[in-house]
């Protein structure tokens, strides 16, 4: 009998244990803003990739918040004024 | 960046919102040219130079690596709970760019290096905002 197995283009490396995606998400939650208050309780996997995605997101709203923040600030900002020139001496960078 | 601080009728929103979203790809830019090997570095510059946003061609050396779950079931028996784990998984492989691309290690990794570029931009753009703000509230005791 021929043992032809189906999925054998999908070797186990491909195929990650439960033990592996805790061991991966503890790790990540400590990248988490409330990683201290956390580190001895566990939490769910479930629970971590959640805050994550939203902790991306919200880091990215803030860009958003911030960008409005900076074009506002700059409107007022003199050109020719010493602090334009602080100003475009950091952003040349 | 010059034009950011040009004068031209500096108070219409328009302006204010336009300069907004050159303030916003400048960081864009800024935050894919912090950590050229990352994958999701890559990816977002990949991403910048196809919306032509980006004037230098990068090196596009597309990985090998499976897509992470579009067919292959993530884990060895999938319960429902595992199927929302890997939902959630999914979710985050869209929020990192270059996510989907990746197998399940690494995009955690990809993930957390792009967090910690994401908070060190929010920072400069932070310390900046107080840098004009001050500026603005000091203004009235220039000489």
């Amino acid at each position: 009998m021929s043992s032809r197995r189906s999925h054998s283009r999908h070797s186990n490396a491909s195929r990650i244990t439960e033990e592996q995606i805790n061991e991966l998400v503890s790790k990540l939650q400590m990248m988490l803003p409330d990683a201290p208050i956390r580190r001895n309780s566990r939490v769910s996997a479930k629970k971590v990739l959640q805050e994550t995605c939203s902790y991306i997101r919200s880091l990215h709203q803030e860009v958003d918040d911030l960008s409005e923040r900076l074009s506002e600030l700059l409107a007022s900002t003199e050109t020719d004024s010493a602090e334009a020139a602080i100003l475009r001496s950091l952003l040349m960078q | 960046m010059e034009n950011l601080l040009s004068n031209a009728s500096p108070h219409s929103e328009t302006l204010i919102e336009e300069r907004g979203k050159r303030i916003k790809l400048a960081a864009e830019v800024g935050l894919a040219r912090s950590s050229g090997g990352r994958l999701w570095a890559r990816a977002l510059r990949r991403r910048l130079h196809r919306q032509r946003k980006l004037p230098q061609q990068t090196c596009i050396a597309k990985n090998s690596t499976p897509p992470l779950m579009k067919e292959v079931p993530l884990v060895a028996d999938v319960t429902e709970e595992k199927e929302e784990v890997q939902d959630r998984m999914r979710a985050l492989q869209r929020l990192v760019p270059g996510g989907e691309e990746m197998e399940v290690e690494r995009l955690f990794e990809e993930t957390a290096d792009y967090i910690e570029a994401l908070q060190e931009q929010v920072g400069v753009m932070r310390a900046l905002a107080c840098l004009l703000d001050g500026i603005e509230s000091t203004d009235g005791d220039k000489l």
